[in-house]
């Protein structure tokens, strides 16, 4: 049966993958709640660049970002999808390169990662994994939202529109 | 027409009661004089087909009535169903004109309720005898898209018929020999009738099915744990039979064992007793009297005009305030104090003009309910609570399909056959409950069960497998962490799966309609005690009349609220005060902004006019500039949820019929 | 040789999710395609040993592929996978000449159970 999870130190997670410019990432699958393809994103104005605007999923509004532009990294093309990550009760769609596949390593497998020279990823990465001849970036899903999260504050809060308004 | 419906509506409601007190003449008469009343107009109108349909209907009341027929369940389903034709029949005359149903098959099924009671006998003997080989299968396939149509089951004790001639079987094939097949299913397998299905077409092939316990009827329902039995006629040796079966996946374990003919009778013999209590509850009489409520119809288009003036209004009082603020004058501000909070009381009460009792859409689901446990061979009591709670139209009409799906759900999941539950030693008769309540600025709709529960252990090992949750999170199941995992998209079954269960909206599709209205759902389970579903939801939705413009490929909205008028600007005419753009409109001086200037779009200068939207708050004025005028439209705001929130110049969202975002401009913001 | 599988999803994370599962117990996935026109385009082309198809499709649905398929080739080799409460899609399915089928969410070890009984048969 190896499809059975292992007790302890072999505890297996499962992983999605996906392209980014010339680097190979994953994320968590239990992460992920469904890749979409491109669809058409409402562009949202005074926001950071990496906030690509939003897109109706199913009635809601879901914010996309560009993860390439989230990372400083450039985009390598590709047939781009947007990976709908949930964590709590916050969602964001990040538009990616190219999804490869879904793989499981056993989390004893992830090793701590290197210090990389760009601060702004230093939090949203958790480790690497090292495949065979492939080397995958490992993100924390939970820093790369608050990341996006934190942009805003600038500006005000009040948005209420005039008509539903009373004051 | 609208007092047939009154009568309809009468009838359905006693039927349902009857239902449950078949006992209770003054319901029966109840139902006698509404399909009396019913015939009665529909002669004065010249309806042959209604006035022969509810004639027939009378003619089994008065059975009931004089005990000349019993009130089987059946009987009520045949009711049911000539009270269905009756109502669409009435639709139909309402539409156009016109009766438009063929009334055939449902008079056949009510005569021939009424004929064997004639002759002396057991009454409604319309046992639907199977043809002369009691297995008619492969299981009967349902054609996807065909109408859910529930037969008459078999009056309770008649699936004890007696076991078929053997010795004749097996004379009428030589060489062959008659074997017991059991078999017991993975306990884990999901889509166990499908699975039942391949066991019997492989047996099939290699021999014939001759009787199965449980029924077939409960086999394709799913009404049996993970075991059932086969006799099947075979010339093939048991060994080939069982290594064929184990080639099936999720079969755990077959035993073929030979039968001789006198082995087989006497296990008949054995179980051709086992009557069944049919057990009735007899509730409190609860006659169903119409309620009445005193009321005006007022056409939707005249109460939009209204929500539009009181946004008008809104707008001038915040000007008539600052007016007085600025001249000073005692009386001018005690009266523009006391304006300002009449016009908040109008826009409240006209808010609540949009707001409908949800029984509107609750007096649907007893019968829903009702026909999907009958089909499903389940005992149900089904209560609604809060039926006079009131709730915006819209979100109302939202949430009709995920309610059905919730119910459903209910009847499915949530309840267990009368057989386990006595083992369990909960009532026969399941309870479901639809309960709607005010929280606060909330109402809570909440689907009950008393079942099972949601296997949360189960849940979670099948998450972890599939990896929907890590590992970590599997250690602290909890019912946040459960709701997740329910409403995934891989876990959940798709939308687009129509027409097999109704409409098969998953529990991820349940939960995105709520969320998309501003609500939340949640989830209680406990194990053997239930599961309840609630859905929260705001009191109104966010609706406003808003303009919708489009610049540079994207649409906005300016809620209409904000806007004075629109005109069409010359570029030429656009004068510069203090580096500021500014037009002239009848000797006002009003600043100018260009839309896709000021969100960073590229802009093309043009030298041919272009639209203008002036919009005022107060006794500020602002022109924005944009491209094209596309119209007035209601639209539902959305909140753009929490990355989003507090963006400079963009107050909300709104979905477009086209399934396309549309921001909604803050235009307060742009006066700063 | 491995035996080879051809996936048919619309869902590109169902797909990666049952190749996932086919990797690790050492079965070739030779092709993917997102509904049932594509299905029989690549059956044609690649002759899997064995295809995992989906139901409910755009353009053609699984039921339909199905009943091409097995026009053009009656000895392939399909399972369904369902979701709950498509019991009756899955009968039609198995009527039309599907072998098998495996729902979702997808258990590895039940998934690699049908597989490999499919293929031995």
């Amino acid at each position: 049966m190896e499809d059975v999870i292992r007790q302890g130190d072999e505890e297996e997670i499962r992983l999605v993958a996906f392209q980014l410019g010339r680097e190979e990432y994953a994320i968590e699958v239990s992460q992920v709640r469904e890749i979409l393809n491109m669809v058409d994103v409402t562009r949202m104005p005074n926001a950071p660049a990496y906030m690509k605007g939003v897109i109706n999923l199913r009635g809601q509004i879901l914010a996309v970002i560009d993860l390439a532009e989230r990372l400083n990294i450039a985009s390598g093309g590709g047939d781009r999808r947007i990976i709908v990550v949930e964590l709590g009760e916050n969602k964001v769609g990040m538009i990616v390169d190219y999804v490869s596949e879904v793989f499981r390593v056993s989390a004893s497998s992830v090793e701590a990662s290197p210090v990389f020279s760009q601060e702004a990823e230093s939090g949203m990465i958790k480790g690497v994994i090292k495949l065979q001849n492939r080397l995958l970036i490992l993100l924390d899903v939970a820093h790369v939202l608050s990341a996006v999260e934190d942009w805003r504050g600038a500006s005000g809060t009040d948005g209420q529109t005039a008509a539903s308004d009373s004051e | 027409m609208a007092e047939a419906r009154e009568h309809l509506e009468a009838l359905n409601r006693a039927l349902l009661d009857f239902e449950k007190n078949p006992q209770n003449e003054d319901l029966l008469t109840e139902i006698f004089r509404s399909a009396h009343t019913l015939k009665g107009m529909s002669a004065t109108m010249g309806y042959e087909g209604m006035t022969e349909l509810a004639h027939e209907m009378e003619n089994v009341l008065d059975g009931l009535r004089a005990e000349e027929i019993k009130p089987a369940p059946a009987v009520v389903d045949v009711l049911f169903r000539c009270f269905d034709t009756l109502a669409e029949m009435v639709r139909n005359i309402d539409e156009r004109d016109v009766e438009g149903v063929d009334t055939a098959a449902a008079l056949g099924e009510i005569r021939a309720v009424v004929e064997p009671a004639q002759p002396a006998g057991a009454p409604l003997t319309k046992k639907r005898e199977k043809p002369a080989e009691p297995a008619a299968l492969p299981l009967r396939p349902e054609a996807p898209g065909a109408p859910e149509r529930p037969e008459i089951p078999q009056p309770a004790g008649a699936e004890t018929h007696p076991g078929p001639d053997l010795s004749a079987l097996l004379a009428a094939q030589p060489g062959a020999r008659a074997y017991r097949v059991d078999i017991k299913l993975d306990s884990h397998c999901l889509l166990k009738s499908v699975r039942v299905f391949m066991v019997f077409k492989k047996l099939g092939q290699l021999g014939e099915i001759v009787q199965s316990e449980p029924s077939v009827e409960d086999l394709e329902d799913e009404k049996f744990e993970d075991q059932f039995q086969m006799l099947v006629i075979s010339r093939k040796e048991a060994q080939e039979l069982k290594s064929a079966l184990m080639a099936i996946s999720e079969i755990e374990a077959v035993r073929v064992g030979e039968v001789s003919p006198e082995e087989h009778e006497e296990a008949v013999a054995r179980t051709a007793t086992s009557p069944r209590e049919k057990e009735r509850e007899e509730g409190p009489a609860v006659p169903a009297s119409p309620m009445k409520t005193q009321s005006v119809r007022v056409n939707i288009a005249r109460l939009d005009k209204l929500m539009g003036l009181v946004g008008e209004m809104v707008i001038n009082r915040t000007r008539l305030q600052e007016i007085s603020e600025r001249l000073q004058d005692k009386d001018l501000k005690e009266t523009a104090l006391f304006f300002a909070r009449l016009v908040s009381d109008l826009q409240d009460e006209v808010m609540k003009t949009r707001m409908v009792p949800v029984e509107q859409i609750f007096n649907r689901f007893p019968r829903m309910v009702r026909d999907l446990a009958r089909n499903k061979g389940k005992e149900v009591d089904f209560a609604i609570e809060g039926r006079e709670i009131e709730l915006d139209r819209t979100i109302l009409d939202e949430i009709s399909d995920p309610l059905m799906h919730l119910l459903r759900n209910a009847v499915d999941h949530g309840a267990e056959d009368p057989a386990t539950r006595q083992m369990l030693g909960k009532p026969a008769r399941c309870q479901i409950s639809l309960r709607a309540r005010r929280d606060r600025d909330q109402v809570s709709i909440e689907v009950s069960d008393d079942g099972p529960g949601i296997d949360i252990a189960r849940v979670f090992e099948l998450a972890l497998q599939t990896g929907l949750v890590s590992p970590e999170e599997a250690r602290s199941p909890g019912l946040d962490a459960l709701l997740k995992i329910l409403t995934h998209p891989g876990f959940s079954s798709r939308e687009e799966v129509s027409g097999v269960s109704g409409r098969g909206v998953g529990l991820d599709a349940v939960k995105s309609k709520v969320e998309s209205l501003g609500g939340s759902l949640q989830l209680w389970t406990e194990e053997s005690v239930g599961s309840t579903f609630a859905m929260k939801l705001p009191l109104t939705l966010a609706i406003i009349e808003a303009l919708l413009v489009a610049s540079r490929g994207e649409v906005y909205a300016l809620p209409m609220g904000t806007v004075r008028e629109t005109v069409m600007i010359d570029p030429f005419s656009v004068r510069r005060v203090r580096g500021r753009e500014v037009i002239l409109v009848r000797e006002e001086t009003i600043p100018l902004l260009d839309l896709a200037a000021m969100f960073g779009l590229n802009g093309n200068g043009t030298s041919e006019a272009v639209p203008v939207v002036i919009c005022e708050i107060g006794r500020r004025s602002v022109g924005i500039t944009v491209e094209e005028l596309l119209g007035r439209q209601e639209i539902v705001i959305t909140p753009l949820g929490p990355f989003l929130k507090g963006i400079k110049g963009v107050s909300g969202a709104t979905i477009l019929g086209n399934g396309q975002v549309a921001l909604i401009l803050d235009v307060p913001s742009f006066l700063d | 040789m491995a035996p080879t599988v051809l996936i048919v999803d619309d869902a590109l994370f169902m797909r990666m999710m049952i190749k996932d599962i086919l990797k690790n117990a050492g079965i070739d996935v030779v092709g993917e395609a997102e509904n049932g026109l594509e299905a029989v385009d690549k059956y044609g082309r690649l002759s899997p040993d064995l295809v995992t198809m989906d139901i409910v499709m755009p353009e053609m649905d699984g039921i339909e592929a199905v009943k091409q398929i097995l026009g053009k080739d009656p000895g392939a080799r399909i399972i369904m996978c369902s979701a709950m409460g498509q019991q009756p899609l899955v009968v039609e399915a198995l009527e039309a000449g599907a072998k098998d089928f495996i729902v979702k969410p997808f258990q590895p070890s039940k998934v690699i159970e049908t597989v490999r009984k499919t293929l031995e048969e």
